[in-house]
């Protein structure tokens, strides 16, 4: 049996892009025959990449499985969609809404297009089933499709069981608070910066706040973000760690105690996952999947109530015992998404077994 | 399981009226962040160095 995974890019440090690449090695391993396609391709290698030859050719094989990863607009794969013979499979992992890119109009008409897309695509006349990133992401699937097929949830593969292991020990005089996610403003790094400066009215001190992430277009959202830190002196305690490799994340999720997002959108949010298998206490604002990600850890609000926020690092890192339940409940919701099950479950949705693999 | 109390004791400091003069007013020197900034950004800005750096 043959597979093609079908993505509009492959790049590093990209969740849909890791998840591809995992989806390959799974697949390949039961003995299947994986091709991998994706129009952009940047800074990333994989032997398994094919021309859009081979992929046309595989589309129009009956027998071949088509996996179509659909985060954004890709009118090739919309194209290349119109050649399928076989079973095709969607890997929903969701799209954020045009809104949260209000000065980035090639974002937007992305976005646009991907959204009409969305449309289209659940009235594919192969389509055979759909899984999504999580019950948020399900919700946004046309509701037309609904019946047709199975619309089914898996959260997202993840490398977090192979995270390099280093021995950092946290500072315990000091409170250092993570969140990774891209330089965008829905993200809510804004917000964290307010979150410091009224932790400093409140109590006199500032905890350390770690950035990692990337931006995107010209950076202006970072600009206007050092902007803030230097207006409101939070320059000796705002690190900023643009597009760091996997070893420097894993320590930054090691030293810190605090994960902390404010992001305004989450299709799933696999940060939040890092940090808890990290041993971190993760404090959120629900947006999106978010709450359902963290499962019974979930320790946050609604809304956006920095003197909360700001209270409940002060209990947590003032009260060790309590800090360490918040953890104990994350590694216990990490459970759910040990890559041993994510994997047995996509199997299981694409009625692979070791019977039909090897045929 | 439950953060029932975890949630109530966070509830409990929130409410506090608790205001301090600050202790961090300034940044020590933000002379090695500016370059960062520069790096990153790519925006011509002033840069004005720090005793300390200048020397």
């Amino acid at each position: 049996m043959n597979v093609l995974i079908l993505t509009p890019s492959l790049t590093q440090h990209d969740a849909v892009s890791n998840e591809v690449v995992l989806q390959h090695k799974l697949l390949s391993a039961k003995g299947l025959g994986v091709s991998l396609y994706a129009e952009k391709v940047k800074s990333f290698s994989h032997g398994a990449l094919c021309t859009r030859g081979k992929a046309v050719a595989l589309l129009q094989d009956p027998a071949c499985l088509v996996i179509y990863h659909h985060s954004t607009g890709w009118q090739e794969g919309e194209i290349l969609l119109a050649q399928v013979q076989g079973k095709l499979v969607i890997r929903y992992h969701g799209i954020t809404p045009a809104e949260f890119f209000p000065h980035e109009p090639a974002t937007q008409r992305e976005i646009q297009q991907g959204n009409e897309q969305t449309r289209r695509l659940a009235e594919h006349h192969r389509l055979q089933l759909v899984i999504c990133n999580s019950h948020f992401i399900q919700q946004e699937w046309p509701s037309g499709g609904m019946g047709k097929y199975p619309v089914e949830v898996l959260a997202p593969f993840h490398s977090l069981e192979a995270f390099p292991s280093l021995a950092f020990q946290k500072i315990e005089d000091e409170i250092h608070v993570l969140f990774v996610g891209r330089f965008t403003p829905h993200k809510g790094q804004s917000n964290l910066l307010r979150l410091m400066i009224r932790y400093r009215e409140r109590y006199g001190s500032l905890f350390h706040l770690h950035l990692v992430g990337k931006g995107s277009g010209k950076k202006t959202f970072l600009y206007a973000l050092y902007q803030e830190i230097f207006a409101n002196s939070l320059s000796a305690h705002v690190h900023i760690h643009y597009d760091v490799e996997a070893k420097i994340l894993a320590s930054l999720y090691q030293r810190s105690h605090f994960f902390i997002s404010f992001s305004e959108h989450e299709g799933f949010g696999l940060p939040l996952l890092e940090a808890q298998y990290h041993g971190l206490a993760v404090l959120a604002l629900y947006r999106g999947a978010v709450k359902e990600a963290l499962g019974a850890a979930a320790l946050g609000g609604e809304t956006l109530d920095l003197d909360r926020f700001c209270a409940a690092i002060r209990i947590l890192s003032t009260h060790q015992k309590m800090r360490e339940e918040v953890v104990q409940a994350g590694h216990k919701n990490f459970e759910i998404y040990k890559m041993k099950r994510l994997q047995e479950k996509f199997l299981a949705l694409l009625g692979v077994n070791d019977d039909n693999a090897r045929q | 399981m439950s953060f029932t109390s975890i949630e109530e004791e966070i509830e409990k400091e929130a409410k506090k009226e608790v205001t301090v003069p600050p202790s961090v007013s300034e940044d020590p020197c933000t002379c090695s962040y500016y370059l960062h900034y520069l790096f990153l950004c790519w925006r011509p800005i002033l840069v004005t160095f720090c005793k300390r750096c200048k020397s």
